[in-house]
């Protein structure tokens, strides 16, 4: 006889699939339109990256090819996360790209602080985030708040009102509970870590428990 | 400019936290939720850099071409003598009618066409015109014949927001799109004044640049710095679209 597992209080509050949903919406709808900004004008976003000074003028594929791709990277992820397809995957890349960004409008700042002689609460620019010229401060707080909606993403094991879990149900081994919609072992080796249920195999059967 | 700020010390400390921070996670929650976050993500990767060269390639405006340096200030391998001055040498025929002469204004200007320093903008060969210049040479008779020509640098919006009576807009990161509007004009002109925002902007110096490259004698060229920030705060005149 199986024991049905302890779950914290943030397991709990994750399988409910609010916390998700509510992240996938932020970041999603954030990324999505700063991407649409940037692909409007690809030009300024160029000029953007390269005020940093972190890429070389030669070979400029590097530079050209940031200011190219960047912008579509944050719409596909900002659509993967509104849809809720490969949610963890979208999630992990606004991890990385605002693990890039951060820092570098860190170091910007403090050089426009060390250049111009004012306090870092007066450091303004535009950052290139498509949304015009930022109070830094505000928009490094505002990046560390993305940054750990992302990484909570990243590890939430809810798909519940993801679009991935309609997938799920047609594969032949489903990784997501039919009843929970929490990401469980496989069904082959268990019941689901969640609700105890027995996953649900094509043809609508639950899988013998084993 | 390099890969100096990216292997900058304080890069690879962000860096090294970064792996850190991932190394944690994937012991604290298994490296099955990692596993799955780098394969989703460099799925999703890999479609976003096939639909970017794509899109790039079909859009009609503002593709930006992968091999280009659009940054390249036209520096020459070597030191260029900077002791060349203005002095004694009128400005391609400004007419003088008024007793005063463009060469004076631009003899003041251009001793500090090197001085990166006091411009704010960095090192280039072109000859530099000042606020007064610009004027003297908007009011001379030859630029109503075509002989003096203002080019400006700044993209659509800003342009058509306003820019000096008479200009042709070079936007310097779509070359290709504008040379037209102002080769044949800048082949045959004695002055080509080229401005663009002003301040630390260097749009002017690369569209310099691009019409060297495409022909125009670099004698004829005129770099306007202080650019549309200082002909709107002198009251110079504006025309718009």
């Amino acid at each position: 006889m199986s024991m049905k597992p302890r779950h914290s209080l943030l397991a709990n509050i994750d399988a409910t699939g609010v916390p998700l949903l509510i992240m996938r919406l932020v970041l999603g709808g954030t990324f999505l339109y700063m991407g649409i900004k940037k692909i409007a004008d690809p030009i300024t976003f160029l000029k953007q990256v390269n005020l940093y000074e972190m890429l070389p003028h030669d070979p400029s594929i590097f530079l050209n090819g940031t200011a190219i791709v960047l912008p579509w990277v944050e719409v596909i992820c900002g659509v993967a996360l509104l849809l809720g397809v490969y949610v963890r995957g979208a999630a992990a890349l606004v991890v990385v790209m605002l693990g890039v960004f951060t820092p570098a409008i860190f170091l910007r700042a403090m050089g426009v602080m060390e250049a111009e002689g004012i306090g870092f609460t007066q450091v303004v620019f535009d950052c290139g985030c498509g949304k015009g010229e930022q109070i830094i401060w505000q928009k490094l707080l505002e990046n560390s708040g993305l940054f750990v909606l992302a990484v909570l993403a990243v590890l939430s094991k809810s798909r519940r009102w993801c679009l991935a879990q309609v997938f799920e149900r047609r594969r032949p081994v489903p990784s997501f509970c039919h009843v929970c919609g929490y990401e469980t072992v496989r069904p082959l080796e268990g019941l689901c870590e969640r609700c105890s249920t027995l996953p649900e195999l094509p043809g609508g059967q639950a899988a013998a428990a084993s | 400019m390099g890969f100096e700020n990216i292997l900058s010390v304080e890069s690879l400390a962000v860096a090294g936290l970064l792996i850190r921070f991932v190394t944690w996670c994937a012991r604290a929650f298994g490296m099955r939720v990692l596993k799955r976050a780098i394969v989703e993500g460099a799925a999703l990767g890999a479609l976003a850099l096939a639909v970017a060269l794509m899109a790039n390639a079909v859009r009609a405006r503002g593709s930006i071409k992968l091999t280009k340096n659009y940054f390249d200030l036209g520096l020459p391998a070597e030191p260029v003598d900077s002791g060349a001055s203005l002095a004694g040498d009128d400005v391609d025929g400004v007419s003088s009618s008024s007793g005063d002469s463009v060469a004076d204004a631009s003899e003041a200007s251009s001793e500090g066409e090197q001085d990166e320093a006091s411009s704010g903008l960095p090192s280039h060969t072109f000859r530099e015109i000042d606020y007064e210049g610009v004027v003297k040479v908007l009011e001379d008779p030859n630029t109503e014949m075509g002989l003096n020509i203002f080019v400006d640098a700044r993209s659509d919006d800003l342009f058509a927001d306003g820019h000096i009576p008479g200009a042709r807009q070079f936007y310097p990161y779509e070359a290709d799109r504008y040379i037209d509007n102002v080769l044949d004009l800048a082949m045959g002109a004695l002055n080509v004044v080229v401005y663009c925002g002003g301040g630390d902007c260097i749009d002017s110096i690369l569209a310099c640049r691009e019409l060297r490259d495409a022909g125009v004698p670099e004698d004829a060229l005129r770099l306007y710095e202080g650019g549309w920030t200082e002909w709107t705060a002198e009251g110079g005149p504006v025309e718009r679209e």
